[in-house]
């Protein structure tokens, strides 16, 4: 029996798929290293954000990180062209990972995505056509492969739109459209639709779209019928959140990767057009009849573990008491993207026991304006800078024999959401130095109500 | 084969339908969107570029020119009717200061004008070595606590308890030449960086004018981006520099008097208040002759007449009233009432901290004012 993801599925999808990704990492690995970004966020910051269990990651210095950057550059450009393919996906996954892993202020959904994506791809034969590699290795070239390797990207995005789309179904998103009604006068300069943008009309027209795309886009470019028009409105979607929104080179990420809902005329009309181009040489294959059309069981588990945990993890929040937007425990790591403005503003003072007085911290001077804003609205990022603060001044000579021995660290913490006034944020009297890390509810955030 | 994926197709249309109902079903709430005001970037860039920035740096020239003028005639007669004029233009001009201080960017920020003009408290002994050496660059970084106002704060109140004190001071008959000579630097230094930034804003000069009223966007380096983290950091200079520091914020409560600002004239709370209603008018958008134009709270006001953030600006306005009222409650000099009145300063560093919050979260946040080039995906 041959079941649906063993089903024979023309090569050219995967083929495409794995042409576009590289292409993409390489334009987004060199932007990301022409922007100075290496510098100002992995060398510049003397204190790093970790995730938790992941304490242990550190950044490898100037020479070392610009080094990771050009080994993600040579490995996107492998993948694109199919030489050292598996090599090269799994150093690039491997890679890409550990830079998103040093700091987690910088977390995009996005660049999960791409770790994501990389990680699937390890495990597919795509390279196996249309590559350097058979074009070293002619024999070693095939024409089909099972199904299910085009069926677990296509899962993959699909999990992603459609819990974008599940996380806007909340009262500010659809109700107060929040928070684009902040968002979209700030475009109101704009030639043409710019007047739009400021009315609060245009929010609401807005988020219900995006809501409805999120939701049903995938619906419909499953669909036959429906497919060209539903990737037409999808490509119009990203390149209108490419122009209002500075979230760089995503939008170009999902336009180009759901080509993978196509069926396999398009991806081999593709291949032959930029064959066209390319010197030519015999390409006599295995025999297809040599080919077992089934997945590996080693893969269909990893594939199968793999997708249990992505429809696990967005929901984790249900766990945590109190409202996800404004504690954020169990906010990453689910798709939930552009859906709220939130700032906030941070004091911490720091005492010694036994003696009067405290000392405000300039935070200013420990981090760099992007990770004191993502410090101000987190409570595990206030935590850790908490503690940090802690070891810093344990020892700390005020003035002249005014010395802090066992620091005491709290804070007053006010946090804006959507638009609200700002609010305390957490409980000015807690310890923060005493505070344990882990994964437990927060009990010192003060409630949302 | 066409619906290949039909099963996928079908969860996914079931899931997608169910959920819709159970936004329609689970969530209750009505707003009533009001066609109102829209917000006209164009008219608040183009009123405070106009009738704040340029007129306010023409002040500055202006009182600076007179600063310089009685500099030069206390230089060229040292008595004491020329140091009492110069003390009077001194203040006036340090007032004025206080009105330009925020527009560290375009032209101010490329010459750090900031730094230049302000850096407090003064380094008395490096004044001191620069005068008996005679040799000094006062355009280097080592020097950046020896020059400004802060250091002719110093020169002509700081180097006597009387006027006739420091009018001896100048007069000396073997140190006064050099006194008198490192003064007269620091006037000359201060009226090129003034020069120069202000030409650099001229459509005459510079240009940037035409820059910052071009730029309509809140991007990072967007000019209403510039305005409101440049506010910011006034503000904050106001906290901490101004207040918390002397206070005692960052030194376990213990006073340190000395680092108030205009410690040796001793007027730092006038010089404080007159920062305050500077970031308050650039608020307002008031220009100088008291008309109210288009400033950042009518962004502001504008989205509040959307209906997406509420009250905002009567707190920001509020706030800016109340830290006024108090300042203006508290006598000069600021060194003494850290140390006998501390409750009272006290309650003003409250009233300023819970004024940041306001100004430096709620403001940019509902303005939708970034501070990073970098990609987001929206907190």
């Amino acid at each position: 029996m041959v079941t649906k993801w063993d089903r024979k599925n023309s090569i050219a999808p995967l083929i495409v798929f794995r042409m576009i990704f590289g292409a993409i990492m390489f334009i987004s690995i060199l932007r990301f290293l022409i922007k100075g970004w290496v510098h100002e966020n992995f060398i510049e910051p003397n204190f790093h954000f970790k995730y938790y269990g992941f304490e242990w990651i550190e950044p490898l210095g100037p020479i070392g990180m610009y080094l990771v950057f050009a080994g993600l550059l040579i490995c996107s450009f492998n993948i694109l062209v199919g030489f050292y393919y598996r090599t090269s996906v799994v150093l690039f996954f491997l890679g890409f990972t550990y830079v998103e892993l040093i700091d987690i202020t910088y977390y995009l959904n996005h660049y999960y995505f791409i770790s994501l994506i990389a990680f699937l791809m390890i495990f597919m034969p795509a390279d196996r056509a249309f590559s350097l590699y058979v074009y070293q290795r002619p024999k070693q070239k095939i024409n089909y492969i099972p199904y299910g390797y085009i069926l677990a990207l296509q899962l993959m995005i699909s999990i992603l739109y459609i819990h974008a789309g599940l996380a806007k179904l909340n009262y500010d998103w659809m109700f107060r459209a929040m928070p684009l009604s902040i968002w979209l006068p700030s475009h109101s300069h704009m030639p043409l639709i710019g007047s739009f943008f400021a009315l609060k009309e245009a929010a609401y027209v807005f988020s219900w779209i995006g809501c409805l795309f999120d939701v049903f886009i995938v619906a419909f470019l499953l669909n036959k019928g429906t497919r060209v028009w539903a990737y037409i409105v999808l490509t119009i979607f990203h390149l209108f959140t490419a122009l209002l929104f500075q979230i760089g080179m995503f939008p170009y990420v999902m336009i180009l990767l759901t080509l993978i809902f196509f069926k396999d005329r398009l991806h081999e009309r593709i291949i032959y057009y930029i064959s066209i181009f390319l010197p030519k040489k015999s390409t006599n294959g295995v025999k297809e009849d040599a080919l077992i059309f089934k997945l590996p069981s080693l893969t269909k588990y990893v594939f199968l573990l793999f997708f249990i945990f992505q429809f696990i993890m967005p929901w984790r929040f249900i766990l945590y008491p109190g409202n996800l937007f404004w504690t954020e425990q169990g906010y990453n790591f689910s798709w939930r993207v552009m859906l709220m403005e939130k700032s906030g503003h941070a004091t911490f003072h720091v005492q010694q026991e036994g003696i009067k007085g405290s000392i405000e911290v300039e935070n200013s001077t420990f981090l760099t304006p992007i990770q004191e804003k993502m410090m101000s609205t987190q409570p595990d990022l206030i935590l850790q800078f908490a503690r940090y603060l802690s070891a810093y001044y344990k020892d700390y000579e005020v003035l002249d024999s005014l010395v802090i021995k066992k620091p005491v660290i709290t804070a007053d913490v006010f946090v804006s959401l959507n638009g609200r006034k700002n609010k305390r944020f957490i409980d000015p009297t807690v310890n923060l130095a005493a505070v344990e890390n882990n994964l437990l509810h927060k009990k010192w955030i003060l409630p949302f109500e | 084969m066409e619906f290949s994926n039909s099963y996928l197709y079908k969860i996914y249309s079931i899931s997608a339908i169910l959920l819709t109902l159970f936004v329609w079903v689970g969530c209750r709430g009505k707003d009533n969107p009001e066609p109102g005001n829209t917000v006209d970037k164009a008219a608040i860039m183009s009123n405070i570029g106009e009738e704040l920035i340029l007129p306010r740096y023409d002040n500055m020239i202006i009182d600076f020119n007179a600063l310089k003028a009685s500099g030069d005639a206390f230089i060229n007669s040292v008595d004491v009717s020329t140091l009492e004029s110069l003390r009077v233009s001194f203040i006036s001009a340090y007032k004025s200061w206080q009105h330009v201080s925020v527009f560290e960017f375009g032209p101010a920020e490329s010459k750090t004008l900031k730094a230049i003009m302000n850096t407090f408290p003064t380094d008395t002994a490096q004044i001191n070595s620069n005068m008996a050496s005679g040799v000094y660059n006062l355009e280097a970084a080592s020097n950046l606590d020896a020059i400004g106002f802060p250091a002719i704060d110093f020169l002509i109140y700081g180097t006597g308890t009387n006027s006739s004190e420091v009018v001896s001071y100048f007069s000396d008959s073997s140190l006064g030449q050099s006194r008198r000579q490192y003064l007269n630097d620091l006037l000359e230094l201060m009226n090129s960086y003034f020069t120069e930034v202000q030409n650099g804003w001229l459509s005459s000069g510079g240009n940037y004018i035409t820059t910052f009223k071009e730029s309509q966007g809140t991007e990072a380096g967007s000019s209403i981006s510039l305005l409101v983290n440049n506010l910011n950091k006034d503000f904050e200079i106001i906290k901490n520099a101004r207040v918390g520091i002397p206070l005692g914020k960052k030194t376990l409560d213990v006073p340190l008097p000395y680092k108030t600002e205009a410690y040796y004239s001793g007027r730092s709370l006038e010089l404080a208040i007159e920062s305050l209603r500077s970031l308050k008018l650039l608020y307002a958008g008031i220009s100088n002759s008291g008309v109210d134009g288009d400033g950042l709270d009518d962004y502001i006001k504008g989205l509040e007449n959307e209906g997406v953030v509420q009250g905002l600006h009567d707190d920001i306005w509020s706030g800016f009233e109340s830290i006024q009222t108090k300042m203006e409650s508290i006598p000069d000099p600021l060194s003494d009432q850290i140390i006998n009145n501390s409750s009272d300063v006290n309650d003003l560093y409250s009233l300023i901290l819970q004024q940041l919050v306001r100004i430096k979260t709620d403001m940019p946040s509902a303005m939708g004012v970034l501070i990073t080039y970098q990609d987001n995906d929206g907190d």
